[in-house]
């Protein structure tokens, strides 16, 4: 091993831990958040609860976009790995392209609640829900706004050691995400819907 | 370590991708069929459905995030359970106590008496 290849092996693996020790902090809100939905999902205000206003084959389709969008980032992170900076580009476009589609029927889905008066000052219900849902909604949207600067940065520099690395975090911090609303349309969707 | 990555390491990582993928979308579509479909009793389909997504949760982390798969020390496992452990402590004692509050506090004065005296007996 060179000194050069050295360096950049200690700073794969502290940068790695780094990104761990991030993810490990955004658990611990995502429990709170999800112990405070569990909470006061009765608390509906006299409005409607949790299987009365959500559409199931919506948040099927959003969940298999998510699904996707993590198989690809991971494709993206192993095409970079084997020096196809091409191939990355093209799974990396098209993660972008399937969180951006998750992300609009999330914002079609809020948009319809609010327009039915069941916006997240209704209740409390309805808060929590808006709370967590949107919390993993925003880490989407920076999520794909890494992603397109990694493009930006792969299209114009190439598969840099640094390049792959930070390709390398991206796709485990997207498979965070995924983790994530695993939990979210089982508690939030799928146990609502059971009457 | 990019550079001294084996051909084979990466076909095999593709293949976990397969699995994991296959295995999540079967998971996924199952529970949402035992919702959609009534295969069983709304505490039953409750109960399935939560296990399915552990079983989600085991399938992506090891095939997605490659938890269990790295070489020691395992700083990543070793955390990440830690911090599992400290989510169920969150969410089931926020539950437990919230329940017990509500549990209580659903009572009348009277009834709140007779339960008390009913827990001292048998010495809390």
């Amino acid at each position: 091993m060179t000194s050069h290849n050295t360096h950049s092996a200690a700073k794969q693996s502290n940068a790695s831990l780094g990104l761990w020790l991030y993810i490990m902090t955004d658990i611990m809100v995502f429990a709170s958040l999800f112990a405070t939905y569990v909470i006061l999902r009765h608390g509906t205000n006299g409005g409607p609860d949790a299987s009365e206003i959500f559409n199931l084959e919506l948040i099927l389709v959003s969940t298999f976009l998510l699904l996707f969008s993590s198989l690809t980032s991971g494709m993206a992170n192993i095409a970079a790995r084997s020096g196809n900076a091409r191939g990355a580009l093209v799974w990396l476009g098209a993660t972008i392209t399937l969180g951006i589609g998750f992300l609009t029927l999330e914002l079609y889905e809020f948009g319809e609640l609010i327009l039915h008066g069941h916006g997240p000052a209704h209740s409390a219900f309805l808060s929590a829900f808006f709370v967590l849902v949107g919390t993993h909604g925003l880490h989407i949207l920076i999520g794909i706004i890494w992603a397109i600067a990694l493009g930006d940065y792969i299209s114009k520099k190439g598969l840099t050691p640094d390049g792959v690395r930070r390709l390398g975090l991206f796709t485990i911090f997207w498979h965070f995400l995924d983790l994530v609303w695993i939990f979210i349309f089982t508690v939030v969707y799928l146990l609502g819907a059971i009457t | 370590m990019t550079k001294h990555t084996s051909n084979a390491a990466l076909r095999r990582e593709k293949t976990h991708y397969i699995i994991g993928f296959t295995g999540a979308a079967t998971l996924t579509v199952l529970a949402y069929a035992s919702v959609t479909a009534q295969w069983f009793s709304a505490t039953q389909t409750a109960a399935f459905v939560l296990v399915l997504a552990v079983l989600q949760l085991f399938v992506q982390s090891y095939y997605f995030l490659h938890l269990g798969d790295e070489p020691k020390p395992r700083w990543k496992s070793w955390s990440y359970l830690y911090s599992m452990v400290m989510m169920i402590i969150v969410v089931m004692g926020s539950l437990w106590v919230m329940y017990n509050l509500n549990y209580r506090m659903g009572m009348t004065g009277p009834q709140m008496e007779a339960h008390m005296l009913e827990q001292n007996k048998k010495g809390f």
